[in-house]
Parts: structure tokens; C-alpha cells; sequence
């Protein structure tokens, strides 16, 4: 740690590397000197933009990080971290250490004919005419300095092309480790998922650290779904309890098309998820569940959006927080629909628990609607455990401690539950209940 | 096996129980009746342990012991039961696993074995066919979209599985159409037995006609105001509770 440093000597290590990927195709090189320049105009974000305002960046911006370069950890100690994960076996695996794609870890089982499963650098040599079309379409750079980063410095990522009709029936995973190093390194990673006119595809993005050292994942994933198209995106981040995290999703929907996100957080010492959905053609459908399980000194901030720029499309986002210890718990929901987005059917729930005195959260609904034939609803809650639920299980027997438990799972399990892969629900039931009461895993529900 | 002495409740600085004497022998089953507001559902949750009534004297005792400084989860593994007067919602917890649950920590409590998955569902089944229970009520959420009549049977259900000692029942037949309120009477009257006793708490004359009860108590203004054979209830049924009030009141 050290004081803040300059926007350009923040990242003069990335500006001196010249070993990126795709060097030399003018689009990302104009691409890339943009960003950089943007990022310089910016500044690193501060507390005081409305759109920062609970993500806790402070640490962040103060550490001096070394560019993220891939690592080639001991094999027992992935080995382990990935047995630990969901979909072992069964899923398309794609394993990064520290930033980079290790082909030897990841699994490819047969896939369908004419989808592509890359890694960005190997996209960028193979389908560079996909990502000149897609990339930094979605997630705009211009006012998002960590976007800006991976813009300018995307080392590497995932990069899915589903063509039209193709069903993808395996999740495609792509696991994030992160080993520990001498140095703080900052990982600023790019994906993209184009799914063309009636595909379908499950992608899931885990974060995972086995240690509690000091680091930043950056990841821009940009998701187009084509007409009529079908999308599962999860995310789980599980970092190290002293790593950062920053996410920044966009999403665009053409005609008929259906889009599930689900999110959820349990690790980083700070984390920040930005999503938002483009709803740009009429039927378009989706769905943004949440679930964050904070405690010690965990700050994390959830920013959704919901554009509702096309008639007859709905949205229904449903988040909740449990947050324990002296954690920070933030969750902003915008819904916007415009003038042309009538027949709008849009609904919001924020849901948050708060387990202790010291705990917080900000919650934030934010509708705005030009149209005037549409239905939007919305509701936010946040209280503690519900006190004649406890006193009941506690006059069955049932001791205060694991009365708290139960409860809580509960509150978590809505979301869990709603998750339609059931290797990840499997694996995150016991990792939510480890973070919520450290040590005393309940046995499974019936 | 229960004793109450001299007790005295209150909530939010209200007093609400003004020197209960009350003593409940095994093998006995009392009713205790009362018009609203009389302290009844107060007193049924002293006993169990409810934290937001505050006990300003008196004691309650289970055979000889003060339970007043007790959890309700310990009291719970003593052998008491409460069967509420408005069982609780528990989304996302089932049924089944919250038995289960309850069952287990009481056994772990007292020493005894742990019943294991395909004991416990044995158990659960015959009881809830006793109780003329859906066995889907068993996998879903603990009273989430259970009727009134579904969730007093399954109060009775869960003193059926638990196996109390002591168990008190608020109102347990409030609500209750004749049918479900026959099943229910039907759940208690197979519990009793010499080592047990039941108090029963009820606004209504009518469950006694199922329950046949060893005495009556009647509550008014937080005191027991009379105390009788079953034929108390009828006088009740025919005079109302108003002469009962009177009588506490002119004696205050």
C-alpha cells in the first residue's frame, strides 16, 4: 500500500507492456489508445460519483498493482481448488490462472458443431471480425474508468459464439483462480458471449482464490442474444477475503429473446457489480436474481439496470442481502422505460437481512418510466431475523444459534433455489452457509 | 409437575398477569378459559419463554424446578410444548426438516439417539395419517399457504412427533370448522396418559365437548377468578364471561 497514485502512474505497468494480444489490428489499437486516454481524462472513480457512491474504491485506487500475466501454480493447489467447484466433469471448462488461460486444466467435451469456445487472445487471432463487431458495443468506456482498463489492457477472457440454432446442452465455465504472488496483481480481463437467432447457452463465471492475499479482478463481459435466443449467465464470486473485485456486465437483447443472470457474491474484501440489460427489440425477456452474503469487514455493491427500449418485453429482477459483522450491503436498481416501450411488464424486489448491529445496507429502487401503459412494480425490505420465527423453532427445541441458521439458509435459498443448474446450487448451498456461520455447515435439506 | 406461583407478566410496561396460582398434575388435562384480553395467550407464552414478557414475580416450576431463567429451547428439551395460537410462517424451510430438526435437538439434549432420515419419515408418516394430514404438507414450506384448519393440525402433528410432557395448547380450536376440530381433539385425547399433562386454552365451550377436561380454570383481569369441574364450562357456555369479570372486578 501507498498513497494514491496518479490515473497514469496507476497504470504506467500495463502502458510499458507490450506484449497484449491482438497487437497490430488497427480497430483495438485505436480501441486500446482511446481507453487509455479516457482513463487518463477520468481519473480513478471517487466515492462522491453518484454511481460509486457505495462501492468502496479507496483501497482499491491506493494499492500498486503489477499487470496480471498467468501463473503456473503447484498442481495440487488447483487441483484441489477446482475439484471444490461446480460442474467437475460435466461442464466445458476453461481455467484461468491469474488472468490467462491454462489449456492443460480446461476441458473441452465435444461440441457442437460451429460454436467457438475461445480464449480472448485466441480469438482475437481467430475470430477477430467477431469481436471487432461486438467488442465495446455494450459496456461503454466512456464513463466507466474500470471499463475503460479493460479496454485498454484485456489480456485475456472467454469468448463464446453460439450460431443460429444451436443448442449448447454442457454450462460453459469459466473458472477464475488466483494465486498468491509477492505482488498485488490486477487481472483486467474481457469477455464475450454472442449467441445467435434461436441458440442456446449457459456460461458461468467463478471467481476463486485459495488464499487470502491482496488482488483485483477487473472483467468486462459483453452478452449479445440474438433474436429469439435463450442466455444463462452465473456469476459466482467466491475471492479471497482480501481481494477486489469488479464487474461490469451488458447485455443486449434483440426480438423474443431470454436472458437469466444470475449473481452471486460471497467473497472480496470490496466488490462491485455493475449489470445492465438492453431490452432493444420487442418480446425480449429477462431476469436478474441476486445474492450477496457479506460479513467481517466485506463491502459490496450490486448497480442493475433494466432498458426498456421496445414494447411488449419483460423484466423481473429479485436481489437479496444478508449481511452480518460490520459488512456494507448496497443495491441499486434502475429501471428505465422509454417513451416506445409500452405493454412493459417490469418488477423489482430487494430483499435484505441484517444479522448484526454493525451491519448496513443501501438500498436504492430507481424507476423511470416514459410510457404510459405498462406495469412496474417494486418492493425493498430490509430487517433482521423475524423475531416470532425465531421464538417458534426455539419453543420446538431447536437452539438459538442453529434457529438463526436455519433461517437465514431459508432467506438465502430463494435465491439459491431459483438457480436452474443444479451442480451450482449444490455448491453454493454449503458455501453460503460457511459464510454465514463459519464451521457449522447444516445438513442437507430433504 | 407444573407449578405456577403468584405470577406476575408484563409487556411494554402493560401488566398483563396479576398473581396466577395455577398446578397442573401428570395424567391431567385442565382447561383454562377466559375472555379476550384475559392474559390466556399471555400466560401460555411465560410458561414457554417468550422473551418480551417480563416476569415481575412469582415462579413457574417443572417438577420443582424454576423454569423462569431458561430459554425456550431448553424448556423445549424439559418436555414443554406450545402449540400456538397463531403458528408461524417459515418460508424456505420445510415441513418435514423442521421436525426433523426439533425432534433431533431434543434428543441429542436428553441423550438419546438421533433418528436418521428413514426412521424419521416412518415416524412423520404415521403421525400425519393420525392427524389426517396431506403428506404434500410434509414438503412444504412450514405453515406458508396452510389454511387455519391445516395449521392448528399441524401444531397438534408437531406435539404428536415431539412427544411433550407438558404441552399447552392456545387456542388451538379457534377457527376450526367441526371436522378439523374432531381431528385435533382427537390428536390431544390419544396423548394423554398418565405421565403427561395438557393444559388446554380455549375461548370456547364447544372442544371440552371432545377434550374432557379434569378442571377449569377461568382467567380474568390476569388472576384466576374461579376454578371448577367440566360443569364450570356449561355455566359459562350459558352466563357468558360477564359475571366472572364482575366478580374479579369487585374483588380487586
Amino acid at each position: 500500500m501507498t498513497a494514491t497514485l496518479s490515473p497514469t502512474d496507476w497504470i504506467a505497468p500495463w502502458r510499458a507492456a507490450d506484449d497484449l494480444p491482438g497487437r497490430g489490428l488497427p480497430w483495438l489499437d485505436a480501441m486500446r489508445e482511446a481507453a487509455t486516454s479516457r482513463f487518463q481524462d477520468l481519473g480513478t472513480p471517487r466515492r462522491r460519483w453518484e454511481a460509486w457512491r457505495y462501492t468502496d474504491v479507496a483501497p482499491i485506487v491506493k494499492t500498486t498493482f503489477e499487470p496480471a500475466r498467468g501463473g503456473t501454480p503447484a498442481r495440487g493447489e488447483v487441483e484441489a481448488a477446482l475439484a471444490r467447484l461446480p460442474g467437475n466433469g460435466r461442464f466445458h471448462r476453461l481455467v484461468f490462472v491469474d488472468g490467462v488461460l491454462v489449456e492443460p486444466l480446461s476441458v473441452f467435451h465435444e461440441l457442437p458443431e460451429g460454436l467457438r469456445v475461445l480464449s480472448f487472445s485466441d480469438a482475437l487471432t481467430q475470430i477477430p471480425e467477431l469481436l471487432e463487431q461486438h467488442l465495446g458495443k455494450m459496456a461503454l468506456y466512456e464513463d466507466n474508468p474500470f471499463t475503460a482498463l479493460t479496454a485498454a489492457f484485456a489480456r485475456d477472457g472467454v469468448v463464446v459464439h453460439v450460431p443460429k440454432g444451436v443448442v449448447v446442452d454442457r454450462p460453459i465455465e469459466a473458472i477464475w483462480l488466483t494465486t498468491v504472488g509477492a505482488q498485488a496483481i490486477a487481472n483486467h480481463a474481457r469477455n464475450l458471449l454472442v449467441a445467435e437467432e434461436s441458440s442456446e447457452v449457459t456460461l458461468l463465471d467463478v471467481f476463486h482464490a485459495a488464499h487470502n492475499g491482496t488482488y483485483l479482478n477487473n472483467i468486462t463481459t459483453e452478452i449479445v442474444a440474438g433474436p429469439n435466443a435463450s442466455v444463462t449467465h452465473i456469476r459466482i464470486q467466491e475471492e479471497g477475503r482480501s481481494a477486489f473485485h469488479v464487474a461490469d456486465t451488458k447485455i443486449r437483447q434483440e426480438r423474443d429473446s431470454r436472458v437469466c443472470s444470475y449473481v452471486i457474491t460471497t467473497g472480496g474484501r470490496s466488490s462491485r457489480n455493475e449489470l445492465g440489460f438492453a431490452l432493444s427489440e420487442p418480446g425480449a425477456s429477462c431476469v436478474l436474481n441476486g445474492l450477496f452474503v457479506l460479513n467481517g469487514n466485506q463491502v459490496a455493491d450490486n448497480m442493475t439496470l433494466v432498458d426498456h427500449q421496445s414494447p411488449h418485453c419483460t423484466s423481473s429482477e429479485f436481489y437479496k442481502g444478508v449481511m452480518d459483522g460490520q459488512s456494507e450491503g448496497a443495491f441499486t436498481g434502475r429501471v428505465l422505460v422509454r417513451e416506445d416501450a409500452q405493454k412493459t411488464d417490469a418488477e423489482q424486489n430487494n430483499r435484505n437481512l441484517l444479522l448484526s448491529d454493525d451491519a448496513q445496507v443501501n438500498t436504492r429502487p430507481q424507476l423511470e418510466i416514459y410510457a404510459d401503459d405498462v406495469k412496474c412494480a417494486h418492493g425493498a425490505t430490509s430487517g433482521q431475523l423475524d423475531r416470532s420465527a425465531m421464538f417458534y423453532l426455539r419453543t420446538r427445541g431447536i437452539d438459538e444459534i442453529r434457529a438463526r441458521q436455519i433461517l437465514t439458509r431459508a432467506f438465502a435459498s430463494e435465491i439459491i433455489g431459483g438457480i436452474p443448474v443444479q451442480e451450482v446450487r449444490n455448491h453454493l448451498l454449503p458455501v453460503v452457509e460457511d459464510r454465514l456461520c463459519p464451521g457449522h455447515t447444516l445438513e442437507k435439506t430433504p | 409437575m407444573l407449578k405456577i406461583t403468584n405470577l406476575h407478566a408484563k409487556v411494554e410496561g402493560n401488566q398483563i398477569l396479576n398473581g396466577i396460582d395455577l398446578e397442573l398434575e401428570a395424567g391431567q388435562v385442565h382447561a383454562l378459559m377466559g375472555p379476550n384480553g384475559s392474559g390466556k395467550s399471555t400466560l401460555a407464552q411465560v410458561i414457554a419463554g417468550r422473551e418480551r414478557f417480563e416476569v415481575t414475580e412469582g415462579d413457574i416450576t417443572l417438577d420443582g424446578a424454576s423454569i423462569l431463567e431458561l430459554a425456550p429451547e431448553e424448556r423445549a428439551c424439559k418436555g414443554l410444548f406450545l402449540g400456538f395460537q397463531y403458528p408461524v410462517e417459515i418460508p424456505g424451510v420445510t415441513n418435514s426438516y423442521f421436525l426433523k430438526a426439533a425432534l433431533n435437538a431434543q434428543r441429542k439434549n436428553r441423550g438419546e439417539q438421533e433418528l436418521d432420515a428413514m426412521e424419521f419419515l416412518a415416524l412423520l408418516k404415521e403421525k400425519a395419517a393420525l392427524m389426517d394430514m396431506d403428506p404434500k404438507f410434509l414438503n412444504r414450506s412450514v405453515n406458508e399457504g396452510f389454511s387455519g384448519g391445516e395449521r392448528k393440525k399441524n401444531e397438534i402433528l408437531q406435539m404428536c412427533i415431539l412427544e411433550p410432557r407438558l404441552a399447552i395448547l392456545d387456542e388451538t380450536d379457534s377457527g376450526l370448522d367441526i371436522d378439523a376440530l374432531k381431528v385435533v381433539a382427537n390428536g390431544v385425547n390419544t396423548m394423554r396418559g398418565e405421565d403427561r399433562a395438557i393444559l388446554v386454552v380455549t375461548h370456547y365451550q364447544r372442544l371440552l365437548e371432545y377434550i374432557v377436561p379434569d378442571k377449569v380454570h377461568v382467567l380474568a383481569n390476569g388472576r384466576i377468578a374461579r376454578t371448577g369441574d367440566k360443569s364450570l364450562a356449561i355455566t359459562l357456555e350459558e352466563k357468558g364471561y360477564g359475571w366472572i369479570e364482575e366478580e374479579a372486578g369487585s374483588q380487586a
